[in-house]
């Protein structure tokens, strides 16, 4: 099953399961999670159930395409589901074994990992799957987001989509990976990791981001003021990408760095603030 | 009689929790069964990761009838001047569902009160039981709980089954929007089928056959034999100290298969060490080793599930133990393109702890530590220059990728990139030492300047929480501050090291203001080293060792490393005559010199002019230099048998002398002498405290 494939069922069988498919969000996020259709719409009341494939830039474990497992962008895919039902986990393991996996045949566990997500007052617990020893999914369920109790919890299934077509092909490589028929991950990819190493750790000019930061920030803050929550908080993940480059890049220090997280950490509560307020006038 | 069954059935509970959760279920069914007078016999806990289940041997189906007595209001306001029952009465009666004629009066501590003695019906003890269910899984805490649904009820992980049977009936109860029911779920495989259980004794059988072992001690005993069968051919054997990763993976696993995996080639080029993260910690398996304690290329492992196509499993498992170690390679050759020494310049970029700034200023920190030779007593000149290396090295494997990757290695990385690197032995030990006595059941460190580096290091970390003004309290450690306590505490007492642990501290604070991060620097030398002295009263009351060294308050900390050796000669004097004699004169002068301080001379021209109190002081004087020579090299037998010297003085002084003379000057003298006595006994031991 090559990887297109392996996404399409994946994302067929949650839009069976109820879920709403959407596109990858359209700017560069370091996690599903920055993804405003799970990070706003895990906060508050309203139920929501939600699909979608999200590409995952992580400049720092950018490797110049060279190594085997680490990527500069990885693909994720994101499972929203609030409340959660009480099967969840019987229904995760339903969508593995469409894939082919047999369950008599393998050893899947869920090993104890909480997860948080301080740039974003976010914490869940849960646990990552282990088949056969390899992590290929974190599950989560949230507790807090903007730096919030959460009312009503959503459960968060991430599946790490490289990791997860390796064993399905049985490929040691992530460049070996078939994503079409005849076309490798390395064909689509391999080049795009090393560009993009090259810049993030060499080549990115650290004045012009910081003024970057800078610019994003102030932008995100006055939409705040003008309660447009969408242009705010998308002004915030251009922030937190140009941080992610930075910090890359080996030029922020310790205590600039905690600076800068509570700068994105103050723009990520006013958005959560004003979606909630939004929610509460609906 | 039947038995009774509880289970809690959860989406997979963390491994470190289940032990501890499964104990409290059993003392807490337990508790509610005395509590509701149920006869019951034998109560044992089973766990699994997805289930806490108590089993409660011959359950008494009725309670007995019993009597209770009830104390009502007082005599006094219970009737009023006709002699009629008041209304307080009135309500108590009605209360207990007595008649008012049928109360008694019983006096308590001069007062009279009302009492009734009602009987309570023997109640089925299935009600009783569906009672207190409820309230269980509210009882159970776990460090760390989430919410999961509406009710905001919290446990350690989502609740998804509850089943209670005494004998064949089926308890109802329900939490967390959950019904009870006389259904269960085996072992994960595929499509899950709910199985129906009749009894207690059923629920065992259908488990197993749903293959589920629900006693971890059968797990465990299983894991064990497997492994045996799996190694012994082969003359391989386990690691010593792999109780607590046994402990974890028995409660990672509902059925446990043993298998043996293949290592890569890869592995016998990477340090022990970092093999053995690799494997115990991110893989929850074990290294394997031959009969001579030699690292073999295999590792073994614990398959959730049963043995069929457990070669999928193995080689999945191989794979990834494959993927981690290239990994753990990868890092190890990008870290050695430079020397240990350039990650020293990267420590600027690591916080040590919030507010206490970077690992740079505690590396500086450390030096001046290091460099204070004056707080060891007879440090070599290489010893010295060995423990400055080691302190400017210490942290400095913090900023390489292999300990950002795995944090568990600190110390041992930077050791074995040093040694890789030809560094010195004596360095290179005292490196991987440092952080060493990890938890109460490892060793201290082998070398001494690995004791004394993680000495400083633990005392500087202590000193910095302590400033954040961080109040230790209750149980949890969450800065990891009784754990440096324990170390250093642990550290001198098991190695006998003579450590000034006044000075330590002192420099520790100055340390910290030198490098501009102190947030709260009140008493907080004093802070320090009242904590300090806590462990160390904890210390002793742990070992249970003898309580004349634990109070300290003639001991100078210093001193601390000889106490063992203090003990020991006090315990080859004990049960001697004179000893007896010294410990009660020990106690008469502590008495009679109460709130008055020791004294460590006495003046020249001190008024004493009885004979008995002339020989005192002659022999007191006589013995002090003496005894303090003697504790100068550690002759703890001699200095005590010196004391004993002065028992016979002393006694006779009691005898003959009233201390309390009219006098003052005569008793004020008296009392300085007996406070020069109480100072030179207790610099060898509290004499008083033997029995």
């Amino acid at each position: 099953m090559n990887f297109e494939e392996m996404v399409s069922k994946l994302e067929r069988f949650w839009e069976d399961e109820g879920c709403t498919r959407l596109f990858p969000y359209d700017q560069e996020v370091g996690a599903g999670t920055l993804s405003p259709y799970t990070f706003l719409r895990v906060l508050g009341r309203k139920p929501w159930k939600a699909v979608y494939v999200q590409p995952s830039r992580r400049p720092a474990d950018g490797r110049y395409g060279e190594n085997p497992n680490r990527l500069y962008m990885h693909h994720q895919l994101q499972v929203i589901i609030k409340p959660p039902t009480t099967d969840i986990q019987d229904t995760y393991l339903r969508s593995l074994y469409l894939l082919g996996l047999k369950p008599a045949e393998h050893d899947i566990r869920f090993v104890e990992d909480n997860w948080e997500t301080p740039v974003l007052g976010a914490a869940g617990v849960g646990w990552e799957v282990w088949l056969d020893g390899m992590e290929v999914t974190q599950f989560t369920y949230f507790q807090q987001a903007g730096g919030q109790e959460v009312p009503v919890v959503a459960v968060e299934i991430t599946y790490g989509l490289e990791r997860l077509a390796m064993f399905v092909q049985e490929k040691k490589n992530v460049y070996e990976l078939e994503w079409h028929e005849g076309v490798t991950y390395g064909d689509l990819r391999q080049q795009v990791e090393r560009e993009n190493s090259i810049y993030s750790f060499e080549q990115a000019d650290i004045e012009a981001l910081v003024t970057m930061f800078d610019l994003c920030e102030k932008e995100s803050q006055r939409m705040i003021d003008k309660k447009l929550i969408t242009p705010a908080y998308e002004y915030l993940l251009k922030c937190s990408h140009t941080f992610n480059i930075l910090d890359a890049r080996g030029t922020v220090g310790v205590s600039q760095r905690m600076a800068y997280l509570a700068r994105v950490r103050r723009l990520a509560y006013g958005c959560a603030d004003l979606y909630l307020e939004n929610e509460n006038h609906e | 009689m039947s038995d009774l069954l509880i289970e809690i059935l959860t989406e997979e509970l963390p491994a470190r929790f289940v032990d501890n959760a499964r104990a409290q279920l059993v003392e807490h069914v337990t508790t509610h069964l005395d509590e509701s007078f149920i006869v019951h016999g034998d109560i044992r806990g089973f766990s699994t990761p997805r289930r806490l289940v108590v089993l409660a041997r011959n359950v008494k189906e009725q309670t007995e009838a019993r009597t209770m007595e009830a104390k009502g209001p007082a005599r006094a306001s219970s009737y009023d001047a006709q002699g009629s029952p008041t209304p307080a009465l009135l309500g108590f009666c009605r209360g207990q569902g007595v008649d008012p004629a049928d109360t008694y009066t019983v006096d308590v501590a001069d007062k009279s009160y009302i009492y009734a003695r009602k009987t309570v019906a023997g109640q089925k003890s299935s009600e009783l039981v569906e009672a207190f269910l409820p309230r269980l899984p509210h009882e159970i805490t776990f460090p760390k709980m989430m919410h999961w649904e509406e009710s905001g009820f919290q446990f350690a992980r989502p609740i998804r089954g509850l089943l209670a049977l005494l004998g064949v009936e089926v308890l109802h109860w329900e939490i967390a929007g959950v019904q009870s029911s006389n259904t269960t779920f085996g072992l994960r495989v595929g499509k899950p089928k709910p199985i129906t259980v009749a009894s207690p004794e059923d629920y065992m059988r259908r488990l197993r056959e749903a293959f589920v072992i629900v006693d971890p001690a059968e797990r465990r005993r299983l894991i064990e034999k497997q492994a045996d069968k799996l190694l012994k051919p082969l003359g391989f054997k386990l690691g010593d100290n792999m109780s607590d990763l046994l402990d974890e993976v028995v409660n990672l696993v509902e059925y446990p298969s043993v298998f043996l995996g293949d290592l890569p080639k890869i592995a016998t080029e990477l340090p022990e060490s970092v093999v053995r993260s690799v494997l115990q910690q991110q893989m929850h398996s074990f290294l394997v080793y031959d009969q001579n304690g030699n690292v073999v290329p295999h590792f073994l492992s614990v398959r959730n599930g049963l043995t069929d196509f457990i070669d999928i499993v193995r080689r999945g498992n191989e794979s990834v133990a494959k993927a981690r170690l290239l990994d753990a390679a990868f890092f190890i050759q990008e870290d050695m393109r430079e020397p240990l020494e350039a990650y020293v310049g990267r420590l600027d970029t690591l916080i040590f702890m919030d507010k206490l700034g970077t690992m740079a200023a505690k590396t500086l920190r450390l030096e001046r530590l290091a460099a204070c030779t004056t707080v060891y007593a007879s440090v070599t000149p290489e010893e010295e220059a060995t423990l400055f290396a080691a302190a400017h090295l210490s942290k400095a494997d913090l900023a390489t990728s292999m300990v950002k990757e795995y944090t568990s290695l600190q110390g041992e990385i930077g050791g074995v990139y040093l040694s890789r690197a030809g560094g010195s032995p004596d360095i290179v030990s005292a490196i991987r030492e440092q952080y060493v006595p990890r938890s109460p059941s490892e060793d201290i460190p082998a070398t001494r300047v690995g004791r004394l580096l993680g000495i400083i290091d633990k005392v500087d970390t202590l000193t910095g929480i302590l400033a954040t003004g961080f109040n230790p309290s209750g149980s949890e450690d969450p800065y990891g501050l009784r754990r440096a306590g324990n170390g250093i505490v642990r550290t001198i007492v098991e190695s006998r090291e003579s450590v000034d642990l006044e000075i330590l501290v002192k420099k520790a604070v100055e340390g910290y203001q030198a490098t501009g991060s102190l947030p709260h620097p009140e008493d907080l030398q004093q802070k320090v080293l009242d904590y300090l002295k806590g462990r160390i009263t904890q210390y002793f009351k742990e070992k249970q060792l003898t309580r004349e060294f634990a109070p300290l308050e003639y001991l100078p900390l210093v001193e601390l490393g000889s106490i063992p050796e203090r003990m020991q000669a006090l315990h080859e004097a004990a049960g001697g005559a004179v000893l007896v004699t010294l410990a009660d004169s020990h106690r008469r002068i502590q008495n009679i010199t109460k709130g008055l301080p020791a004294a460590t001379s006495l003046p020249a021209d001190l008024l004493l002019t009885d004979p008995e109190e002339l020989v005192l002081r002659q022999s007191a004087e006589a013995a002090a230099p003496r005894i303090l020579q003697f504790l100068a090299v550690r002759k703890y037998p001699e200095a005590i048998r010196t004391c004993e010297e002065l028992a016979v003085p002393v006694t006779v002084f009691f005898d003959r002398i009233l201390v309390m003379a009219t006098d003052e000057r005569v008793r004020s003298a008296r009392l300085l002498l007996l406070c020069y006595l109480k100072y030179i006994l207790g610099l060898v031991c509290d004499y008083s405290k033997l029995t």
